[in-house]
């Protein structure tokens, strides 16, 4: 058995390829495995998103201004919305606490909690500590009015 | 795998070419003279590949991509490894392989649910005590590792990964705050703090200098994922404080250090070549005795040196495989650190949690490899996954596999599904052995 292994050793090294264009072969092929890897984690990260987007009941807020229509995605489970620079959701209205309240998500249902602002929360026009939301209620923070609404479906979330 | 089937493919495809090329270098352009070890060398990566791709991909996961490049980082260790001074399998770095893959799942699988750890913090705080006494009463004097006949364990290494976990745990207590003095603290930073003072104060006891900047680093992270965090409401007074105090600790540290500290500090290498300078001055000549393609596997010197597998590895390689070859793997462990950020976490625990993981591989392979090129003080911490050591692997298979936990964590409603699921086979059960019984 050693012996057949030695002559297929020998045979094997008897070939001659330049040093330079073996490690260039081997560069490349560590190359082309991290960007696989990159398209993987890619696509990988669409699949996620649309599991988010599962997790959120795919809801976004929307605020509207005199010239503007904001769209807010809901990107994380627990969101903060005040008038402070730290907040998720940031509304320039002094009416509005700096830490006003939070919105929480879970298996799809969101809830919204006061955090003792000074004008309070409203959700249809009620004012309340805490309260689950559907999609198409209003929230009301000081004078500032958010819609709950259903993100519109995209090609990519669809795919 | 399921969806993506056709972007896994080619990732494992070029996972199997990646190492064959490896192994293909090895036995042309190295120093091969026993054909067996080669063939024992190319057996075990082989086998690894195939029976951890086919343990991960046997179950759902919402993410692989971490499983592939852990994989891969580790089989290019062990070729690396089971090259210097001569070529034949590593065994130990091989076993070291294997624990950090099981580590990997076992991180995982204990820190997907983030509820979970909050509710048993109190468990994670009394692992760091535990380790904090098997350092003080069973390391041998002051040298930070516990020998069980032909093992020897580090603890100080499995504290990382429990520090960076109380850190994301106790992140989203903030807003329950006690007034102390002039300051309002909320119960959890203050532990938290204590915590990483103690930490900080076991170092340096340990003459474990190497690892305080990580720990420091990550503490850093988790101080400022808390002035990011929207309810923690830190003021500015106490940023500036805190800030004030961070640059006084460390004068007061570079000042005041002790003498072997200064020493470090102050050397200079060539002056003291055969002193002090002795490792960096053989990493550096072995760095540029390499050039970009190196001398081949097994044929460097570096072997001869002490620490040559561990604190010095990346000048160790950089002289047998080449820079680039060298910088590749290390760019490869930053792509992997990088594919987070493509899928971002979706709350604070978690988020927090991978920022401190980042921060200490990034930590530990900045001393690690400007260390060995003289670029910062020699610190003599090891490289991770490519320096050999068990509990440090582990520790590192461990953080990745929070890293992994971070990508598709698992959400308290899925985790209450789970449970009725449960308890519906449970009931179906018992009511089948019911009806038997009765029949």
């Amino acid at each position: 058995m050693q012996e057949i292994i030695s002559d297929f050793w020998k045979m094997l090294s008897s070939f001659q390829i330049p040093d330079l264009v073996l490690s260039a072969a081997a560069v490349v092929i560590l190359d082309l495995f991290a960007i696989a890897i990159i398209l993987a984690a890619r696509r990988e990260s669409r699949l996620c998103q649309k599991r988010w987007l599962k997790v959120s009941a795919g809801l976004e807020l929307r605020r509207r201004s005199e010239q503007k229509e904001y769209h807010y995605l809901l990107e994380a489970d627990e969101i903060l919305l005040g008038r402070h620079s730290s907040a998720d959701l940031q509304l320039k209205d002094p009416s509005v606490s700096r830490y006003h309240a939070v919105m929480t998500v879970t298996g799809g249902v969101w809830t919204i909690t006061d955090l003792n602002s000074r004008s309070g929360t409203f959700v249809n026009d009620q004012k309340v500590k805490q309260k689950r939301l559907a999609a198409g209620d209003c929230i009301r923070l000081g004078s500032s009015k958010l819609y709950l609404v259903r993100r519109p479906v995209s090609e990519q979330d669809e795919e | 795998m399921y969806q993506n089937k056709l972007s896994y493919s080619g990732a494992v495809t070029l996972l199997f070419l990646t190492h064959l090329s490896m192994l293909g270098l090895v036995f042309i352009r190295g120093s091969v003279v026993a054909p067996l070890d080669f063939l024992k060398l190319t057996g075990a990566v082989i086998g690894l590949d195939i029976i951890y791709l086919l343990i991960t991909l046997s179950y759902k996961q919402m993410t692989y991509t971490l499983d592939f490049m852990l994989l891969g980082i580790l089989n290019i260790s062990l070729i690396f490894q089971s090259c210097f001074g001569g070529i034949g399998l590593s065994v130990k770095h091989l076993i070291s392989c294997v624990m950090c893959l099981a580590a990997c799942e076992a991180g995982f699988l204990l820190t997907r649910n983030h509820e979970k750890i909050r509710k048993h913090k109190k468990y994670i705080y009394l692992l760091i005590i535990l380790l904090f006494i098997s350092i003080i009463f069973f390391t041998d004097n002051q040298k930070k590792w516990i020998t069980l006949g032909s093992f020897s364990i580090q603890p100080s290494e499995f504290i990382k990964p429990c520090f960076i976990l109380v850190c994301a745990a106790s992140i989203v207590e903030l807003h329950e705050k006690l007034k102390i003095g002039f300051f309002y603290l909320s119960k959890d930073s203050l532990i938290l703090c204590i915590a990483a003072l103690c930490i900080f104060a076991l170092q340096w006891w340990c003459h474990d200098l190497g690892s305080l900047p990580t720990f420091g680093m990550i503490f850093l992270c988790a101080l400022f994922c808390r002035f990011c965090y929207p309810k923690a409401k830190i003021s500015k007074r106490a940023v500036a404080i805190a800030c004030v105090a961070g640059v006084g600790i460390l004068i007061a540290a570079w000042m005041f250090a002790p003498e072997y500290v200064q020493k470090r500090l102050h050397v200079d290498i060539w002056a003291d070549r055969y002193g002090d300078g002795y490792q960096q001055c053989e990493a550096l000549i072995g760095i540029a005795k390499g050039g970009w393609l190196g001398v081949g596997a097994g044929n460097g010197s570096l072997y001869k040196i002490f620490a040559h597998d561990s604190d010095i590895v990346f000048a160790t390689i950089c002289e047998e495989w080449g820079l680039l070859y060298a910088s590749l793997t290390v760019l490869l462990i930053l792509i992997m650190l990088m594919t987070v950020l493509m899928n971002p976490p979706k709350n604070y625990y978690h988020a927090m949690m991978t920022a401190g993981v980042t921060a200490a591989f990034l930590m530990q392979m900045s001393l690690n490899i400007f260390g060995s090129c003289n670029l910062i003080p020699f610190t003599g911490v090891t490289l991770p996954f490519l320096s050999t050591g068990g509990s440090s692997m582990m520790s590192c298979g461990f953080l990745v596999g929070m890293l992994k936990a971070g990508q598709s964590p698992l959400f308290q409603h899925e985790v209450m599904k789970r449970k009725k699921q449960k308890q519906k086979q449970k009931s179906a059960k018992s009511a089948q052995k019911q009806r038997r019984a009765n029949s």
